[in-house]
């Protein structure tokens, strides 16, 4: 190819890229970095490196590529380094010089600009490479349900599907051996369904990935049409095809070790439902018939009802698809009862696992997302709480120990409580190790409760730093699980008694997608709160809000009858959220004002708490959407909700509005 | 098919050197025509529904829409659409992201023509 010709080019938009990353670069020097700005710079360095490797211009590929990643970490979440600007500056000194050289074309000679130091220097400074596409992103990119394979679900008489396992190998000098398999998958996807796949899916992005992936697809297609399928994919070196040993143990083997896989990709649905579906459609088309016809008519008093009408067809629809989201919990018994089972095994110990409450059902994906942690909290109870039964019998207690996993729904919310009979927590260790370890001051520990000071296991590093493992009775690990926890918008609480055992109870949201929820304003901002941790709703006079030092608190309500003692309910003011308030509520919540306060009192998760706001607009279904990176950082907010007229409003994490509240008040 | 016989496409590239090179490649070859060009996701989508093109080749990382966004979009629209997607080095992952989204194929840059042209002949035989 003649390079010579894209010279010009070359430079040209090099130099652009340049021009518009200096730019960039000045934002960087203001101090707050913006998300855009990281983005901008990681986009100029990423065009830039793909066209000096297109000409062959190894020197500058390489600075462009080092700090392309530089910012490519930086703008997802990494931490920047000190002197990023004077780092910037220089690589786009050295990357204009080496433009320059390159321009010369036939004339310039070996370079003379060493880029290497400065490559360098960028390496050392890099922050960790965090993990790839969060969940939100790749939840986004699976369809929520996938046609299932054509008649697997009809419940006609048709040919019973087969098993069959695929050897599919890569040729290992392509490109991307992970993406070239992706593809296959994705086609063998078409006529049937993947189970399995061996190594996991994760592999296929990993360097290791050693181009070869073992397939348990079951399919109703011949052979002949499974090959067919994939025949004109490049660069796949084989592919062989045979019926599994035997469809019953290759498919019982596959299928309960990833049900929760498959659980996450499609979804299997009785016919029945579909029936529904059609008809709740063929209701909506004559609705919207009529809609039509009274419009055309300017009957517009029919028009709004009959759009009342249909508005209750689609709210219908909608409800009947969620509920296919909905999973009992029970899918995942066999896993756990499994990996307790191979803990006994490798520990010596003897453990029964008992689980109630297995119909209770949650969204899959959040079933999908509990299965590592509940298998993190088993590992610990069987590994660290639970005695070997010698010791167990000399305690007086059985030698086979329990674990009991108990589902619970409670209104909008599910609980999972995990409880064994082990060794339970040393609550003075855990305060000693922490003090030791420089987690929590004298002063705070003293105001701890026993809840809270079991729960400073949860500090990340807590454990490794305060070798703490067993004395806790709590293995390593706990942050994890309560960040993945946390991440689902749930909340973790631990409770244990030292000899008689522990219990961590885990809530959980049962449906990520749509809430009930009362839109209120707040200081110019709109924000929605759960209905169903709403206690109550009122019109508070500004005499019963007293301000302390400790932070503003509702006194309830005077009920005129003697000797009953006042309560106090902390106050959460959304106005601080946006620094501007209205004149009326502030007045009224700093002292001074008259104006009664829009109050919504809440109780969720053990957690009391009334929030003041401007005025609330409505209570409706909203749709929530996850809030991405980084604002999903924002712990206060468990989503934004697309409202009709297209603004958004933020959803309250009630339990985290209130600690933030506690701790600023602080 | 285009009226000369051969197979309509729509570059996607915010750099206009990308898109010059993958013109001259598939041009040279004369079994493909270039009917549009397009500088970031959210042109590329508009482009594809005035131009109906029968291939597309869509870089990943540009600004306003990115490559794997615009990919779902225009397949949404219309699902038989050939799209190979564009990558550099070390974005396997994104690749992956974009077969999950629907493209049919991909190159890695730095391209050669050989690289491309085995790629969309290979779309072009089916």
């Amino acid at each position: 190819m003649d390079m010579q010709k894209y010279l010009e080019l070359f430079v040209s938009e090099a130099n652009e890229h340049i021009q518009a990353a200096g730019t960039d670069a000045s934002r960087l020097a203001a101090g707050l970095i913006p998300l855009e700005t990281l983005n901008s710079l990681f986009r100029h360095f990423h065009s830039i490196k793909g066209m000096a490797a297109s000409m062959g211009f190894e020197e500058i590929a390489s600075l462009s590529h080092a700090v392309e990643d530089l910012f490519d970490r930086l703008r997802k979440g990494g931490d920047p380094p000190g002197q990023l600007h004077d780092l910037l500056m220089e690589a786009l000194d050295s990357t204009s010089a080496m433009v320059v050289w390159a321009s010369r074309g036939e004339a310039r000679g070996a370079i003379t600009i060493d880029a290497k130091p400065i490559i360098q220097r960028i390496r050392d400074v890099m922050p960790p490479a965090l993990k790839p596409a969060s969940p939100t992103r790749d939840r986004a990119a699976a369809a929520p349900v996938s046609p299932a394979p054509r008649s697997a679900s009809t419940g006609a008489a048709v040919a019973a599907p087969s098993h069959y396992e695929c050897l599919v190998s890569i040729d290992p000098k392509t490109d991307f051996p992970g993406a070239r398999a992706a593809l296959v998958l994705k086609r063998l996807e078409r006529v049937g369904e993947v189970v399995s796949t061996t190594p996991g899916r994760e592999a296929l992005q990993s360097p290791d990935f050693t181009g070869e992936i073992l397939v348990a697809l079951r399919s109703e297609r011949t052979e002949s049409a499974i090959r067919a399928t994939i025949a004109d994919l490049l660069d796949v070196r084989r592919f062989e095809l045979r019926p599994a040993a035997a469809a019953g143990t290759a498919a019982s083997r596959a299928e309960p070790a990833d049900a929760a896989e498959s659980a996450h990709s499609t979804v299997r649905i009785p016919t029945a439902t579909l029936d529904h579906f059609l008809d709740s459609i063929a209701e909506m088309i004559t609705r919207r018939g009529i809609l039509t016809g009274a419009l055309k008519m300017r009957d517009y008093h029919a028009a709004r009802q009959t759009l009342g009408k249909l508005s209750e067809s689609i709210d219908d629809l909608r409800k009947k698809v969620m509920l296919i989201r909905l999973m009992p919990f029970e899918h995942i018994s066999a896993r756990l009862t499994r990996s307790v089972r191979d803990l006994c095994r490798r520990t010596g110990k003897r453990v029964s696992l008992r689980i109630t409450g297995g119909e209770v059902a949650l969204d899959r994906s959040v079933l999908e997302e509990i299965l590592d942690p509940l298998n993190h909290i088993l590992r610990n109870a069987v590994d660290h709480g639970i005695e070997l039964p010698a010791e167990r019998e000399l305690m007086g207690k059985p030698p086979d120990g329990t674990v009991h996993i108990e589902v619970t729904r409670s209104g909008d919310h599910v609980v999972i409580a995990v409880a064994d009979d082990g060794k339970g927590m040393d609550k003075e260790a855990i305060r000693r190790a922490a003090l030791a370890g420089g987690f929590a001051t004298e002063a705070e520990l003293a105001a701890m409760d026993e809840k809270q000071v079991f729960l400073l296991t949860t500090i990340p590093g807590f454990s490794t730093a305060t070798r703490v493992t067993d004395v806790s009775g709590r293995g390593v690990g706990m942050d994890i699980v309560r960040t993945r926890i946390e991440a689902l918008h749930g909340h973790i609480a631990i409770s244990s008694r030292r000899g008689a055992g522990t219990r961590l109870d885990m809530t959980l949201p049962i449906t990520v997608a749509v809430i009930d929820a009362f839109v209120v304003e707040c200081g110019g901002g709109l924000f929605a709160v759960p209905a169903g941790s709403v206690a109550g709703v009122e019109l508070v006079e500004p005499g019963r809000i007293r301000r302390t030092l400790a932070g503003c608190f509702l006194a309830s309500r005077d009920t005129g009858e003697p000797d009953t003692e006042v309560s106090y309910t902390p106050l959460v003011r959304l106005d601080e959220a946006f620094g501007t308030p209205p004149a009326a509520m502030a007045a009224s919540l700093d002292g001074g004002g008259s104006e009664p306060v829009q109050v919504l009192a809440y109780q969720t998760n053990g957690t009391r708490g009334a929030l003041a706001v401007d005025r609330i607009r409505e209570r409706r279904e909203v749709v929530v959407k996850p809030l991405g990176s980084p604002l999903e950082r924002l712990r206060r907010y468990s989503g934004a909700a697309l409202l009709d007229d297209g603004s958004v409003a933020l959803i309250l994490d009630l339990v985290n509005l209130s600690r933030h509240q506690e701790l600023t008040n602080r | 098919m285009t009226s000369s016989g051969t197979l309509s496409v729509l570059i996607v590239d915010d750099a206009l050197f990308m898109r010059s090179m993958i013109r001259d490649i598939l041009t040279n070859t004369g079994r493909f025509e270039v009917i549009g060009e397009a500088a970031n996701g959210r042109e590329a989508v508009k482009k594809y529904q005035e131009l109906k093109p029968e291939l597309v080749t869509m870089d990943i990382v540009m600004p306003e829409l990115d490559g794997i966004e615009a990919t779902r979009e225009i397949l949404r629209a219309d699902p038989q659409a050939v799209i190979v997607m564009c990558s550099a080095l070390g974005q396997e992952a994104l690749v992956i992201e974009s077969i999950a989204a629907g493209a049919r194929d991909f190159i890695v840059k730095p391209f050669t023509p050989e690289k491309v042209i085995r790629v969309v002949d290979n779309l072009a035989r089916r």
